[in-house]
Protein backbone atom coordinates (compact mmCIF):
# COMPACT_ATOMS: atom_id res chain seq x y z
CA UNK A 1 0.00 0.00 0.00
CA UNK A 2 1.61 3.24 -0.71
CA UNK A 3 1.92 5.97 1.36
CA UNK A 4 -0.84 7.90 -0.11
CA UNK A 5 -3.30 5.19 -0.03
CA UNK A 6 -2.21 4.54 3.97
CA UNK A 7 -3.04 8.54 4.43
CA UNK A 8 -6.70 8.61 3.06
CA UNK A 9 -8.40 6.78 5.90
CA UNK A 10 -6.10 8.50 8.47
CA UNK A 11 -8.01 11.89 6.57
CA UNK A 12 -11.05 10.26 6.36
CA UNK A 13 -10.95 9.71 9.48
CA UNK A 14 -9.93 13.25 10.99
CA UNK A 15 -12.87 14.68 8.72
CA UNK A 16 -15.69 12.51 10.36
CA UNK A 17 -13.57 13.61 13.89
CA UNK A 18 -14.46 17.14 13.10
CA UNK A 19 -17.24 16.83 11.44
CA UNK A 20 -18.60 14.96 14.84
CA UNK A 21 -17.53 17.53 16.81
CA UNK A 22 -19.22 20.07 15.07
CA UNK A 23 -22.61 18.28 14.88
CA UNK A 24 -22.34 17.54 18.93
CA UNK A 25 -21.78 21.66 19.08
CA UNK A 26 -25.16 21.97 17.51
CA UNK A 27 -26.63 19.79 19.84
CA UNK A 28 -25.28 21.54 22.88
CA UNK A 29 -25.90 24.71 21.31
CA UNK A 30 -30.02 24.06 21.44
CA UNK A 31 -30.77 23.19 25.04
CA UNK A 32 -28.30 26.23 25.85
CA UNK A 33 -30.20 28.49 24.05
CA UNK A 34 -33.71 27.41 24.69
CA UNK A 35 -33.37 27.85 28.14
CA UNK A 36 -32.14 31.48 27.43
CA UNK A 37 -34.86 32.01 25.22
CA UNK A 38 -37.16 31.11 28.21
CA UNK A 39 -35.40 33.29 30.90
CA UNK A 40 -35.81 35.92 28.37
CA UNK A 41 -39.62 35.47 27.97
CA UNK A 42 -39.93 35.52 31.99
CA UNK A 43 -37.53 38.82 32.77
CA UNK A 44 -37.95 41.10 29.97
CA UNK A 45 -41.61 42.62 29.33
CA UNK A 46 -42.59 44.09 26.07
CA UNK A 47 -40.08 46.24 23.77
CA UNK A 48 -38.16 48.30 26.69
CA UNK A 49 -36.03 47.38 29.06
CA UNK A 50 -36.34 49.44 33.21
CA UNK A 51 -33.35 50.03 34.48
CA UNK A 52 -33.69 46.87 37.06
CA UNK A 53 -34.25 44.36 34.96
CA UNK A 54 -30.98 45.62 32.71
CA UNK A 55 -28.87 44.99 35.91
CA UNK A 56 -30.77 41.77 36.76
CA UNK A 57 -28.34 38.77 36.75
CA UNK A 58 -30.84 36.97 35.07
CA UNK A 59 -31.13 39.30 32.01
CA UNK A 60 -27.14 39.28 31.82
CA UNK A 61 -27.03 35.03 32.59
CA UNK A 62 -30.22 34.69 29.96
CA UNK A 63 -27.56 37.13 27.15
CA UNK A 64 -24.87 35.74 28.47
CA UNK A 65 -26.65 32.01 27.52
CA UNK A 66 -27.45 33.08 24.34
CA UNK A 67 -24.56 34.37 23.02
CA UNK A 68 -22.63 30.79 24.05
CA UNK A 69 -25.40 29.24 22.34
CA UNK A 70 -25.31 31.36 18.89
CA UNK A 71 -21.27 30.74 18.73
CA UNK A 72 -22.30 27.19 19.26
CA UNK A 73 -24.38 27.07 16.64
CA UNK A 74 -22.10 28.66 13.93
CA UNK A 75 -19.69 25.86 15.17
CA UNK A 76 -22.18 23.69 14.42
CA UNK A 77 -23.78 24.16 11.25
CA UNK A 78 -21.06 23.30 8.67
CA UNK A 79 -20.73 20.06 10.31
CA UNK A 80 -24.70 19.53 9.91
CA UNK A 81 -24.18 20.67 6.14
CA UNK A 82 -20.98 18.47 5.98
CA UNK A 83 -22.70 15.42 7.15
CA UNK A 84 -25.22 15.00 4.39
CA UNK A 85 -23.16 17.46 1.84
CA UNK A 86 -24.95 15.82 -1.16
CA UNK A 87 -28.55 15.88 0.08
CA UNK A 88 -28.27 19.62 0.67
CA UNK A 89 -27.39 20.76 -2.72
CA UNK A 90 -27.48 24.65 -3.12
CA UNK A 91 -30.97 25.50 -1.68
CA UNK A 92 -29.76 24.00 1.50
CA UNK A 93 -25.90 25.14 1.29
CA UNK A 94 -27.45 29.06 1.06
CA UNK A 95 -29.99 28.63 3.88
CA UNK A 96 -26.99 27.45 6.51
CA UNK A 97 -25.12 30.04 5.18
CA UNK A 98 -27.91 32.50 6.04
CA UNK A 99 -28.29 30.88 9.38
CA UNK A 100 -24.73 30.86 9.98
CA UNK A 101 -25.12 34.97 9.38
CA UNK A 102 -28.24 35.05 11.96
CA UNK A 103 -26.38 33.01 14.66
CA UNK A 104 -23.67 35.50 14.39
CA UNK A 105 -25.61 38.56 14.54
CA UNK A 106 -27.83 37.10 17.68
CA UNK A 107 -24.48 36.55 19.27
CA UNK A 108 -23.19 40.23 18.97
CA UNK A 109 -26.77 40.93 20.07
CA UNK A 110 -26.43 39.20 22.86
CA UNK A 111 -23.27 39.86 23.79
CA UNK A 112 -23.99 43.58 23.20
CA UNK A 113 -26.93 43.58 26.19
CA UNK A 114 -25.09 41.32 28.68
CA UNK A 115 -21.82 43.85 28.25
CA UNK A 116 -23.57 47.31 28.00
CA UNK A 117 -26.87 47.67 28.88
CA UNK A 118 -26.09 47.15 32.83
CA UNK A 119 -23.09 49.91 32.24
CA UNK A 120 -25.58 51.96 30.41
CA UNK A 121 -28.12 50.99 33.64
CA UNK A 122 -25.36 52.69 36.09
CA UNK A 123 -24.22 55.40 33.78
CA UNK A 124 -27.30 56.93 31.83
CA UNK A 125 -30.17 55.47 33.28
CA UNK A 126 -32.37 57.27 30.48
CA UNK A 127 -30.83 55.88 27.34
CA UNK A 128 -31.96 52.14 28.64
CA UNK A 129 -35.31 52.94 27.41
CA UNK A 130 -34.24 54.16 24.32
CA UNK A 131 -35.12 52.06 21.26
CA UNK A 132 -31.19 52.21 20.39
CA UNK A 133 -28.77 53.25 17.43
CA UNK A 134 -30.59 52.77 13.62
CA UNK A 135 -28.38 51.03 12.77
CA UNK A 136 -28.40 48.48 15.63
CA UNK A 137 -32.30 48.06 14.67
CA UNK A 138 -31.04 47.75 10.35
CA UNK A 139 -29.11 44.95 12.05
CA UNK A 140 -31.44 43.45 14.49
CA UNK A 141 -33.95 42.86 11.02
CA UNK A 142 -31.27 41.86 8.81
CA UNK A 143 -31.04 38.84 11.25
CA UNK A 144 -34.49 38.42 11.29
CA UNK A 145 -34.85 38.21 7.78
CA UNK A 146 -31.77 35.88 7.57
CA UNK A 147 -33.33 33.49 9.57
CA UNK A 148 -36.79 33.12 8.08
CA UNK A 149 -35.07 33.23 4.62
CA UNK A 150 -32.27 29.94 6.00
CA UNK A 151 -35.48 28.16 8.10
CA UNK A 152 -37.34 27.89 4.59
CA UNK A 153 -34.27 27.26 2.45
CA UNK A 154 -32.93 24.95 5.11
CA UNK A 155 -36.21 22.67 5.20
CA UNK A 156 -36.98 22.33 1.14
CA UNK A 157 -34.21 19.79 0.84
CA UNK A 158 -35.36 18.15 3.64
CA UNK A 159 -38.73 17.50 3.02
CA UNK A 160 -37.89 17.27 -1.04
CA UNK A 161 -34.88 15.50 -0.76
CA UNK A 162 -35.37 13.21 2.66
CA UNK A 163 -31.96 14.51 3.65
CA UNK A 164 -33.65 13.49 7.47
CA UNK A 165 -36.91 12.40 8.77
CA UNK A 166 -39.62 14.97 7.50
CA UNK A 167 -40.99 16.14 11.12
CA UNK A 168 -37.34 17.86 11.17
CA UNK A 169 -38.45 19.79 7.98
CA UNK A 170 -42.38 20.18 8.99
CA UNK A 171 -40.72 21.70 12.28
CA UNK A 172 -38.75 24.43 10.23
CA UNK A 173 -41.81 25.47 8.41
CA UNK A 174 -43.86 25.62 11.50
CA UNK A 175 -41.13 27.89 13.02
CA UNK A 176 -40.72 30.47 9.97
CA UNK A 177 -44.40 30.31 10.20
CA UNK A 178 -44.31 31.49 14.02
CA UNK A 179 -42.12 34.18 13.09
CA UNK A 180 -44.02 36.98 13.02
CA UNK A 181 -45.64 35.96 16.47
CA UNK A 182 -42.57 36.15 17.93
CA UNK A 183 -41.52 39.57 16.24
CA UNK A 184 -45.14 40.66 17.53
CA UNK A 185 -44.63 39.63 20.89
CA UNK A 186 -41.60 41.14 21.14
CA UNK A 187 -42.75 44.90 19.92
CA UNK A 188 -45.50 44.43 21.98
CA UNK A 189 -46.93 45.30 25.50
CA UNK A 190 -45.71 42.76 27.99
CA UNK A 191 -47.97 39.90 28.24
CA UNK A 192 -46.08 36.62 29.02
CA UNK A 193 -48.28 34.40 27.49
CA UNK A 194 -47.46 35.48 24.04
CA UNK A 195 -44.15 36.22 24.41
CA UNK A 196 -44.29 31.95 25.48
CA UNK A 197 -46.40 31.26 22.29
CA UNK A 198 -44.23 33.31 19.98
CA UNK A 199 -40.88 31.93 21.54
CA UNK A 200 -42.34 28.28 20.27
CA UNK A 201 -40.67 29.83 17.05
CA UNK A 202 -36.91 29.60 17.82
CA UNK A 203 -37.68 26.89 20.21
CA UNK A 204 -38.86 24.41 16.82
CA UNK A 205 -35.90 25.65 15.13
CA UNK A 206 -33.71 24.70 17.67
CA UNK A 207 -34.98 21.96 18.24
CA UNK A 208 -34.58 20.79 14.33
CA UNK A 209 -30.96 22.02 14.52
CA UNK A 210 -30.09 20.38 17.75
CA UNK A 211 -32.04 16.68 16.19
CA UNK A 212 -30.05 17.37 12.87
CA UNK A 213 -26.62 17.63 15.08
CA UNK A 214 -28.00 14.90 17.16
CA UNK A 215 -28.43 12.40 13.84
CA UNK A 216 -25.40 13.69 12.32
CA UNK A 217 -23.00 13.05 15.47
CA UNK A 218 -24.45 9.62 15.38
CA UNK A 219 -24.07 8.57 11.76
CA UNK A 220 -20.55 9.73 11.78
CA UNK A 221 -19.90 7.74 15.02
CA UNK A 222 -21.88 4.46 13.39
CA UNK A 223 -19.58 5.27 9.84
CA UNK A 224 -15.90 5.60 12.02
CA UNK A 225 -16.65 2.24 13.90
CA UNK A 226 -17.49 0.66 11.08
CA UNK A 227 -14.18 1.76 9.02
CA UNK A 228 -11.79 0.69 11.82
CA UNK A 229 -10.66 -2.49 11.52
CA UNK A 230 -11.03 -4.90 14.27
CA UNK A 231 -7.99 -6.10 15.96
CA UNK A 232 -9.38 -9.85 14.94
CA UNK A 233 -9.20 -8.29 11.45
CA UNK A 234 -5.68 -7.00 11.82
CA UNK A 235 -4.42 -10.18 12.83
CA UNK B 1 -18.42 19.01 -1.48
CA UNK B 2 -15.44 20.66 -3.50
CA UNK B 3 -18.46 23.53 -5.06
CA UNK B 4 -18.82 24.65 -0.63
CA UNK B 5 -15.44 24.37 0.20
CA UNK B 6 -14.16 26.00 -2.93
CA UNK B 7 -16.78 28.87 -2.03
CA UNK B 8 -15.49 28.69 1.38
CA UNK B 9 -11.68 29.47 0.96
CA UNK B 10 -12.93 31.97 -1.99
CA UNK B 11 -14.42 33.62 1.05
CA UNK B 12 -11.81 33.55 3.22
CA UNK B 13 -9.67 35.39 0.59
CA UNK B 14 -12.37 37.98 0.16
CA UNK B 15 -12.59 38.71 4.00
CA UNK B 16 -8.84 38.66 4.33
CA UNK B 17 -8.30 41.43 1.73
CA UNK B 18 -11.56 43.58 3.33
CA UNK B 19 -10.17 43.06 6.97
CA UNK B 20 -6.79 44.00 6.18
CA UNK B 21 -7.66 47.52 4.25
CA UNK B 22 -10.48 47.96 7.15
CA UNK B 23 -7.35 47.45 10.24
CA UNK B 24 -4.72 49.42 8.21
CA UNK B 25 -7.59 52.33 7.23
CA UNK B 26 -8.54 52.08 11.18
CA UNK B 27 -4.71 52.69 12.22
CA UNK B 28 -4.08 55.39 10.72
CA UNK B 29 -7.47 56.50 11.21
CA UNK B 30 -8.04 56.54 15.03
CA UNK B 31 -4.63 55.77 16.43
CA UNK B 32 -4.01 54.66 19.19
CA UNK B 33 -7.50 53.82 19.66
CA UNK B 34 -8.51 56.94 20.79
CA UNK B 35 -11.94 58.67 19.80
CA UNK B 36 -14.14 60.90 21.23
CA UNK B 37 -18.12 61.02 20.09
CA UNK B 38 -17.60 63.61 17.43
CA UNK B 39 -15.05 60.86 15.61
CA UNK B 40 -16.99 57.87 16.41
CA UNK B 41 -20.27 60.11 14.55
CA UNK B 42 -18.09 60.46 11.43
CA UNK B 43 -19.03 58.81 8.40
CA UNK B 44 -15.15 57.13 8.18
CA UNK B 45 -15.28 55.88 11.52
CA UNK B 46 -18.74 53.68 10.63
CA UNK B 47 -17.81 52.47 6.87
CA UNK B 48 -14.20 51.40 8.17
CA UNK B 49 -15.80 49.92 11.37
CA UNK B 50 -18.53 47.84 8.94
CA UNK B 51 -15.90 46.90 6.76
CA UNK B 52 -14.09 45.34 9.50
CA UNK B 53 -17.12 43.22 10.32
CA UNK B 54 -17.69 42.31 6.91
CA UNK B 55 -13.99 41.07 6.23
CA UNK B 56 -14.16 39.08 9.57
CA UNK B 57 -17.80 37.23 9.28
CA UNK B 58 -16.57 36.35 5.85
CA UNK B 59 -13.32 34.93 7.14
CA UNK B 60 -15.35 32.99 9.93
CA UNK B 61 -17.37 31.43 6.36
CA UNK B 62 -13.93 31.03 5.03
CA UNK B 63 -12.23 28.97 8.01
CA UNK B 64 -14.45 25.67 7.55
CA UNK B 65 -12.99 25.22 3.80
CA UNK B 66 -9.36 26.09 5.11
CA UNK B 67 -9.89 23.11 7.27
CA UNK B 68 -11.09 20.92 4.64
CA UNK B 69 -8.95 21.68 2.22
CA UNK B 70 -5.84 19.93 0.65
CA UNK B 71 -5.58 16.01 0.76
CA UNK B 72 -3.55 15.71 3.82
CA UNK B 73 -5.04 16.65 7.23
CA UNK B 74 -4.48 19.22 10.16
CA UNK B 75 -4.66 16.90 12.84
CA UNK B 76 -6.17 17.67 16.21
CA UNK B 77 -3.77 20.35 16.72
CA UNK B 78 -4.89 22.46 13.75
CA UNK B 79 -8.96 22.07 14.24
CA UNK B 80 -8.08 23.49 18.03
CA UNK B 81 -6.53 25.74 16.37
CA UNK B 82 -8.77 26.62 13.59
CA UNK B 83 -11.92 26.60 16.40
CA UNK B 84 -9.56 29.73 18.38
CA UNK B 85 -8.97 31.37 15.72
CA UNK B 86 -12.82 31.77 14.40
CA UNK B 87 -13.24 32.80 17.81
CA UNK B 88 -10.97 35.69 17.82
CA UNK B 89 -12.53 36.58 14.39
CA UNK B 90 -16.28 36.89 15.68
CA UNK B 91 -14.65 38.72 18.52
CA UNK B 92 -13.35 40.96 16.13
CA UNK B 93 -16.20 41.45 13.92
CA UNK B 94 -18.61 41.99 17.20
CA UNK B 95 -15.97 44.65 18.44
CA UNK B 96 -16.00 46.14 14.91
CA UNK B 97 -19.75 46.10 14.77
CA UNK B 98 -20.35 47.71 18.30
CA UNK B 99 -17.98 50.30 17.28
CA UNK B 100 -19.82 51.30 14.68
CA UNK B 101 -23.59 50.56 15.81
CA UNK B 102 -23.25 51.57 19.50
CA UNK B 103 -20.30 54.20 19.78
CA UNK B 104 -21.60 56.47 16.79
CA UNK B 105 -25.22 56.28 18.25
CA UNK B 106 -23.28 56.95 21.78
CA UNK B 107 -21.67 59.85 20.20
CA UNK B 108 -24.72 61.91 19.36
CA UNK B 109 -26.93 61.05 22.60
CA UNK B 110 -24.34 60.78 25.91
CA UNK B 111 -20.75 62.30 24.35
CA UNK B 112 -19.38 62.51 27.93
CA UNK B 113 -19.58 58.68 28.36
CA UNK B 114 -16.30 58.44 25.97
CA UNK B 115 -14.47 60.54 28.68
CA UNK B 116 -15.71 58.13 31.42
CA UNK B 117 -12.30 56.48 33.09
CA UNK B 118 -14.46 53.22 33.93
CA UNK B 119 -15.63 51.51 30.86
CA UNK B 120 -18.09 48.40 31.17
CA UNK B 121 -16.07 45.47 32.93
CA UNK B 122 -16.86 42.81 31.36
CA UNK B 123 -15.98 44.20 27.89
CA UNK B 124 -11.95 43.61 28.92
CA UNK B 125 -12.86 40.34 29.94
CA UNK B 126 -13.68 40.00 25.90
CA UNK B 127 -10.54 41.41 24.81
CA UNK B 128 -8.73 39.47 27.31
CA UNK B 129 -10.13 36.19 25.51
CA UNK B 130 -9.38 37.47 22.41
CA UNK B 131 -5.49 38.16 22.93
CA UNK B 132 -5.86 34.46 24.23
CA UNK B 133 -8.08 33.03 21.41
CA UNK B 134 -5.63 34.50 18.47
CA UNK B 135 -1.98 33.79 20.06
CA UNK B 136 -2.95 30.02 20.96
CA UNK B 137 -5.23 29.55 17.59
CA UNK B 138 -2.26 31.33 15.61
CA UNK B 139 0.30 29.26 17.20
CA UNK B 140 -1.65 25.70 17.16
CA UNK B 141 -2.25 26.23 13.79
CA UNK B 142 1.49 27.23 12.58
CA UNK B 143 2.13 23.87 14.29
CA UNK B 144 0.16 21.52 12.67
CA UNK B 145 1.93 23.08 9.28
CA UNK B 146 5.75 22.74 10.01
CA UNK B 147 4.88 19.40 11.21
CA UNK B 148 2.71 18.16 8.73
CA UNK B 149 3.92 20.05 5.92
CA UNK B 150 0.43 20.44 3.90
CA UNK B 151 1.35 24.45 3.28
CA UNK B 152 4.78 26.38 3.00
CA UNK B 153 6.13 26.96 6.05
CA UNK B 154 6.30 30.43 5.62
CA UNK B 155 2.70 30.70 6.59
CA UNK B 156 3.21 28.78 9.18
CA UNK B 157 6.25 31.79 10.08
CA UNK B 158 3.61 34.46 9.70
CA UNK B 159 1.55 33.10 12.11
CA UNK B 160 3.98 32.78 14.54
CA UNK B 161 4.20 36.58 13.79
CA UNK B 162 1.05 37.52 13.95
CA UNK B 163 0.76 35.73 17.33
CA UNK B 164 3.54 38.06 18.75
CA UNK B 165 2.70 40.99 17.32
CA UNK B 166 -1.10 40.67 18.40
CA UNK B 167 0.35 41.79 22.09
CA UNK B 168 2.01 44.74 20.42
CA UNK B 169 -1.54 45.35 18.94
CA UNK B 170 -2.83 45.53 22.42
CA UNK B 171 0.33 47.43 24.06
CA UNK B 172 -0.72 49.85 21.36
CA UNK B 173 -4.06 50.30 22.53
CA UNK B 174 -3.15 51.60 25.82
CA UNK B 175 0.02 53.71 24.95
CA UNK B 176 -0.66 57.49 23.85
CA UNK B 177 -1.86 57.73 20.29
CA UNK B 178 0.80 57.43 17.30
CA UNK B 179 0.47 56.42 14.08
CA UNK B 180 3.48 54.36 13.61
CA UNK B 181 3.06 52.37 16.61
CA UNK B 182 -0.71 51.74 15.62
CA UNK B 183 0.41 50.55 12.48
CA UNK B 184 3.07 48.35 14.06
CA UNK B 185 0.69 46.73 16.36
CA UNK B 186 -1.72 46.26 13.51
CA UNK B 187 0.47 43.74 12.20
CA UNK B 188 -0.43 41.30 14.44
CA UNK B 189 -4.08 40.78 12.79
CA UNK B 190 -3.19 41.84 8.94
CA UNK B 191 -0.37 38.89 9.38
CA UNK B 192 -3.34 36.23 10.08
CA UNK B 193 -4.92 37.61 7.62
CA UNK B 194 -2.10 37.16 4.84
CA UNK B 195 -2.08 33.55 5.69
CA UNK B 196 -5.54 32.69 5.75
CA UNK B 197 -5.96 34.77 2.74
CA UNK B 198 -3.17 32.43 1.19
CA UNK B 199 -4.66 29.21 2.63
CA UNK B 200 -7.75 30.13 1.29
CA UNK B 201 -6.40 30.59 -2.37
CA UNK B 202 -4.61 27.79 -2.48
CA UNK B 203 -7.59 25.94 -1.61
CA UNK B 204 -10.03 27.23 -3.68
CA UNK B 205 -7.26 26.68 -6.47
CA UNK B 206 -6.74 22.87 -5.30
CA UNK B 207 -10.60 22.49 -5.01
CA UNK B 208 -10.78 24.09 -8.60
CA UNK B 209 -8.22 21.71 -10.21
CA UNK B 210 -10.12 18.57 -9.15
CA UNK B 211 -13.28 19.90 -10.39
CA UNK B 212 -11.37 20.42 -13.57
CA UNK B 213 -10.22 16.96 -13.80
CA UNK B 214 -12.05 14.92 -16.46
CA UNK B 215 -14.89 13.12 -14.98
CA UNK B 216 -15.55 9.00 -15.58
CA UNK B 217 -17.82 9.12 -18.82
CA UNK B 218 -20.68 7.15 -18.69
CA UNK B 219 -19.67 4.45 -21.16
Amino acid sequence: MSEQNKAQPARQRERSTAVRLSCWSAVVAAPITIIAVLITVFTVSGPTLDVNTAQSPAFVAANLLSTVGALLLVYGLPGVFARWHEGWGRTGLVGIALLSLAALILSFVSLLAALIDPWLAEKAPQLVKDPGPPLFLAISFTSLAALSAGTILMAIPILRRRVSPRWIGFLLVASAVMYPVYVYAAFSSSKVLLSLVGSLSPICFLVAVGSLGYSGASETRTARTESMPSTAQRA
Amino acid sequence: MSNAVRLSCWSAVVGAAISTIAILAFSVYVPGHAFDGAKAQSAGFIVINIAGATGMTLLVYGLPGVFARGREGWGGLGLAGIALIALAEMIFGFISLMAATLYSWLGSVAPDLFKDPNPAPLVSLVFMIWLVAIIAGNVLMATAIFRRRFAPRWVGFVQIGSAVMSLVYLAAALTPPSVPVSLVGSLGPILLCVALGYLGYTGASETRAIRAEPAPSMA
